[in-house]
Order: C-alpha cells, then sequence, then structure tokens
C-alpha cells in the first residue's frame, strides 16, 4: 500500500522537527514548509491525505491559506485540514471551521504521541469516505 | 421730541415676565440663555419702544478673579458702541477687586446702581475718555445696573442702557426689570448646571469608551501573550515527551525522575496560562453562555466515564449514587469543565484506595451536585480561602506545589457557576476526613432559570470560549 502523504506547514523550528520526526517514525510521507505561501504551493498541487497548518506564521497566516484555498480549490484535491496552533480564540477558531477545517488542535495541550493517534483518526476517517465514495460509484 | 414713549401699564408687567419666563428657562443651552436674556426684553417685549437700547449680561469668573462679558443684545446702538471701543468687548474683564468700578460695587453690594457716566463702568480697563467715546457712539444717556442673583449668590450684573434720564424710567419697568433679574439668575444658573452635567456626561462616556479599549487591549495582550507562551512551552513539552516516551536511550531512573519533574513542571505552567486565559475571559465579561436543558445525571455520568482512567491510575473509585432530578439550565460545555475540575480536585486530594462519590440533591429553584471524598479535608478557617485567586492552603484542594494545581480552578469554577445564578460551597469535618464540594445549578423553567436566560451573557463577536481543562493533568 502507498504511503499516506502528510504535509506540514509551521514555522517554529524546534515544533516542526519534533513533528517531522514523530510523523516520519510512523513511516508516513511527509513535506514541511515554514510559511503560509510556501504551504498554499504545496497545498495548490494537491495530492496530500492529510494537511496540518498552523494559524500565526509569516508571509501568510493559515486562515489566509484556507481562505485562498476555499475561493480556489485545488485540481488534484487534497485530504482533510487539520488546524494546529497554540492560539485558542473562538473568533478565528469560528473563521477556521467556516473555511472547512476539519479540526482544532492546540498543540500546548497534546503530547507528541496525542498528535500521531489524531493524525491516525483523521487518516482513518478520509479513507472511509473515499471507500464510501467509491462503493457508490 | 423724544423716540420714546412712557409708561407701559402696570397690568402688563406680569404677563410680560411670565412671557419671558417662558422664552429663557425653555432653553438649556448656555450660549442660547444668555443671548435670550439679552434679546428677549428689547424685542419681544418692545422695551425698545420705551428706550432701552442695550442689555449686557455680564458673569463674575471667580477662579480668575473677574467679571467678564458674557453676552450684549444685537442693536444698532450696541453695534456702534463696539466699533468705537478701543478694547473689543469680549476682552474686558474688570478684575473683581476694582472698588472703584460700579460693576463690581454692585455685586459686592448686591444692590442696583445706575450712572450717566460711562468710565463709572469701564474702569480701570479703559480710560475715561475712551468709555465716553464709547458711550457717545452708542448715544446711551443712562445706563442701570443691577445684581443677577440665585440664593445667597450673586452670579454678575445685568446692564440696561438706555436714551432716557434715569428720572423717567416708570415704577412697572422698574418691577420687571426686578423681576427679569430674577429669572436671569435662575437661567443663569440653570444652564450652568446644564452645561456641567453634560460636559460631565460627555467626560464619563470617554472614560468609558476608553475603559472599554483599554479592557480590549488588555484581552488582546493576554491572548497574544499566552499564544507567545505555549510555543516555547509547546517544544519544551514534546521534547521531554519524547526524552520519556520514545525511550531512544535507556534512561536512569535518577534521569527518568529529572525528566518526569521537568515534563510536569511543563503541564502545570501550560495549566497556568489556560487559567489565567479564562481569568481574563470570565473578568472582562467575555465568556458567553451558550444555555441548554441538560440532565444533570447524564452530565455527571458523562464526566466521570472521562476521568475514570485517570481513577483507576491513581487506585480510586468513582461512584454515581443517582437519583432522578429536574433538568438545569446551563452552558452544558462549561459547567463540565466545572465538574471535572470538583471531580479532578477530589481526585488529587485523596489517598489510593479512597472513594469520590457524586450524589444528587433537589430544592427548587435549584439541583445540587455534591461530590464528597476520603481525603484531606480542610479546616474550617480554610474554607472561606478556597475560592480566591491563588489561594494555596496547605495540603489542601488548591495547594499547587506537589499537587500540581493552578490555584485558580476553583475560582474560575465558582466565576463560572455564579454566571449561571448557581454557588459552590465546600464543606469537611476537618483535617484528614474527607469533604464535600456542592454545585447548585438552576432547575429549567424556575424564575432563576429565566432571570438568567434575559440576564446571561450573550454570545457576541468578542465572546470566547473556556480552555479545556487537561484530563491526563489532575
Amino acid at each position: 500500500m502507498d504511503k499516506k502523504r502528510i504535509l506540514l506547514v509551521e514555522d517554529d523550528q524546534y515544533t516542526r522537527e519534533l513533528y517531522q520526526e514523530v510523523i516520519k517514525d510512523e513511516g508516513y510521507f511527509l513535506d514541511s514548509v515554514t510559511n503560509g505561501e510556501e504551504g498554499l504551493e504545496k497545498i495548490k498541487k494537491g495530492g496530500y491525505n492529510l494537511i496540518l497548518l498552523d494559524i500565526m506564521m509569516p508571509k501568510m497566516s493559515g486562515l489566509e491559506v484556507l481562505r485562498s484555498i476555499k475561493n480556489e480549490p485545488p485540481k488534484i484535491p487534497n485530504g482533510p485540514i487539520v488546524i494546529l496552533t497554540n492560539l485558542t480564540n473562538d473568533p478565528i477558531l469560528n473563521e477556521a471551521y467556516g473555511l472547512n477545517a476539519r479540526d482544532f488542535v492546540v498543540k500546548s495541550d497534546i503530547t507528541p504521541g496525542e498528535l500521531i493517534e489524531k493524525i491516525k483518526g483523521y487518516l482513518e476517517e478520509s479513507g472511509n469516505k473515499e471507500k464510501t465514495k467509491q462503493e457508490q460509484k | 421730541m423724544a423716540d420714546y414713549v412712557t409708561t407701559p401699564k402696570t397690568s402688563d408687567t406680569i404677563k410680560s415676565l411670565w412671557k419671558l419666563e417662558k422664552i429663557i428657562l425653555n432653553t438649556l443651552d448656555f450660549k442660547e440663555v444668555v443671548q435670550k436674556i439679552c434679546d428677549s426684553m428689547l424685542s419681544e417685549l418692545g422695551y425698545l419702544k420705551l428706550g432701552y437700547r442695550i442689555i449686557v449680561l455680564t458673569l463674575a469668573d471667580e477662579k480668575k478673579g473677574v467679571l467678564r462679558r458674557i453676552s450684549l443684545s444685537q442693536t444698532p446702538e450696541a453695534a456702534k458702541a463696539q466699533a468705537a471701543s478701543a478694547i473689543p468687548f469680549h476682552d474686558i474683564e474688570i478684575p473683581l477687586n476694582a472698588q472703584k468700578n460700579l460693576l463690581i460695587q454692585t455685586l459686592h453690594e448686591r444692590k442696583p446702581h445706575s450712572t450717566h457716566y460711562w468710565p463709572d463702568i469701564f474702569t480701570p480697563v479703559l480710560t475715561p475718555e475712551q468709555a465716553i467715546a464709547n458711550q457717545k457712539a452708542s448715544g446711551i444717556k443712562t445706563s442701570m445696573l443691577y445684581p443677577v442673583t440665585i440664593q445667597d449668590k450673586t452670579l454678575g450684573v445685568l446692564i440696561f442702557s438706555m436714551v432716557k434720564n434715569l428720572e423717567e424710567v416708570s415704577e412697572a419697568e422698574e418691577d420687571l426689570i426686578r423681576g427679569f433679574t430674577d429669572v436671569v439668575g435662575l437661567a443663569v444658573q440653570n444652564a450652568k448646571l446644564y452645561t456641567t452635567l453634560s460636559e460631565t456626561t460627555q467626560k464619563l462616556d470617554k472614560a468609558n469608551k476608553r475603559l472599554q479599549e483599554l479592557d480590549k487591549l488588555k484581552d488582546d495582550f493576554v491572548s497574544m501573550a499566552s499564544h507567545e507562551l505555549r510555543t516555547p512551552m509547546t517544544a519544551i513539552k514534546s521534547y521531554l515527551w519524547m526524552a520519556l516516551n520514545k525511550k531512544k536511550a535507556e534512561l536512569s531512573e535518577d534521569l527518568n525522575r529529572y525528566l518526569g519533574r521537568a515534563y510536569h513542571s511543563t503541564e502545570r505552567l501550560i495549566s497556568l496560562v489556560n487559567d489565567m486565559l479564562n481569568i481574563s475571559r470570565i473578568e472582562s465579561g467575555r465568556i458567553a453562555l451558550k444555555l441548554g436543558e441538560v440532565d444533570p445525571v447524564e452530565l455527571v455520568h458523562e464526566v466521570v466515564e472521562e476521568v475514570i482512567p485517570k481513577a483507576t491510575e491513581l487506585q480510586l473509585n468513582v461512584k454515581v449514587i443517582e437519583r432522578k432530578v429536574s433538568k438545569v439550565l446551563i452552558d452544558k460545555d462549561k459547567i463540565h469543565e466545572v465538574v471535572i475540575n470538583l471531580i479532578g480536585n477530589s481526585l488529587k486530594f485523596t489517598k489510593p484506595g479512597g472513594t469520590v462519590s457524586v450524589t444528587f440533591d433537589e430544592k427548587p429553584p435549584f439541583v445540587y451536585i455534591s461530590v464528597t471524598d476520603t481525603g484531606v479535608g480542610m479546616a474550617k478557617e480554610d474554607m472561606q480561602k478556597l475560592f480566591k485567586k491563588f489561594s494555596m492552603i496547605e495540603h489542601s484542594y488548591t495547594a499547587a506545589s506537589t499537587s500540581g494545581g493552578t490555584g485558580l480552578g476553583l475560582y474560575i469554577s465558582k466565576s463560572i457557576v455564579t454566571l449561571h445564578k448557581g454557588d459552590i460551597t465546600a464543606y469537611s469535618p476537618g483535617l484528614e476526613k474527607g469533604s464535600t464540594f456542592t454545585v447548585s445549578l438552576p432547575i429549567t423553567g424556575t424564575s432563576t432559570a429565566l432571570e438568567l436566560q434575559k440576564e446571561a451573557p450573550k454570545v457576541t463577536e468578542d465572546s470566547k470560549g473556556l480552555e479545556k481543562k487537561r484530563l491526563g493533568y489532575i
């Protein structure tokens, strides 16, 4: 079976490298970029099974990335986008959900182990959806 | 031939006064009032025909120690006098201690005066020659000066200037002028009070807006600061977790303990940031309640299900003693946090083998949920301290050092329950004898619930939720 493809958009180097390590250790294929602009470029190319997107980033914020994708969805679709942030601000959270974010995870509240469990959950969920879609066809 | 007639009918005086009163007292704006004072008698009552030409209102400015011209009737004679004046009228300020000035004498003696000689009223600001020039230009023969008083205060002086001699002023005219001066005192006082009041209101409005802005700034700052704090804390916590859990190298027992305590402390720090955010939101009124009907027993079961793993790990029993009670009107997520906090506290302060039990009671308008444990309990004098911010009671329910609490949980819980018009109380028979925390929540449909529905903070653009309690960290 193909490796699941995950995109990580995170500007903080230590956090990014740590998540890279645990995600790769689980055997996933991982692309990681350090700001919203690069993130958007990758997302536009499509084909990721899961996208982990920070909010507060230089050049382009996570919300701006979400807005841009909503206005102009990529030709090759991606899996769910999960907001991975340390901001806990309801208006931002609500806007993110309005822009089709699948979930909102507060980094300081979870351990790397819990992040992996969550990733498995999102992938399984979107995998099941794919299956149902194909069966319906 | 004189260009004026004499003597209005005495019977008209009262009617005229009443008319003036109506004109002047109907206005509250200070500028408008003082202008009307100077114009109304001449134009509305036809005193021009009686030879009156200029009416001037002067008021004392106690702070600056001067008497100042406030308003002047709009007549050709007034304009001529102004045009002739060496110093513009509005710049003329007569010192309150200028004893020789007739205006000042009128003010201090609270008695009317009159003069044919304008230097009396312009000294020492204008020279006699300058004052005489003004008088000539205006054609005024006599000026009558009347003190404007209210109760025991003299506010200023009204000057009635006319093109006739004092002997030609009838008794009826004098009556009217006296009555008019009294009305002016009242009107000036009213207008002053009104102006002060509206100025104060404006200032308060401004201050209030500024406070709201500051509050928002504070909230934004706390929000940003906590985000900035969380970023490095996430890194510390995550790397410590890696060291402890990934077992890439075997850790010595000591190292395991060191890292474990560092990890534990980071968790504490993160909880503290979350709690401070919550307090900032509660205190600035940005916590909105999303009210709904909730079965308290069901809610407690949901919480207990969440805490069972932790309780098992701590070798503690959690029992729910069910009883059918009414539904309550609450924000479910927020009361969920409160119940987690109470059960979590009890778990924290009860030794292995102990029991935490949840019971229900009902006495309208409230349902009572009680969390009782067999833990460390507390002394009577400590019970009130419990719900204060950063209250730390030795070996007790808010102690921070080894228990890992933030000292804020009970304060936050109490604030949330109070928002719901309920309360949290604590009871313990004594140290080592366990304790009971009881939450009261309003029953749906009771008057308390209806009040809550009306008064509860509504969701707005500014409102925020609560930071969640970390379960792994009880």
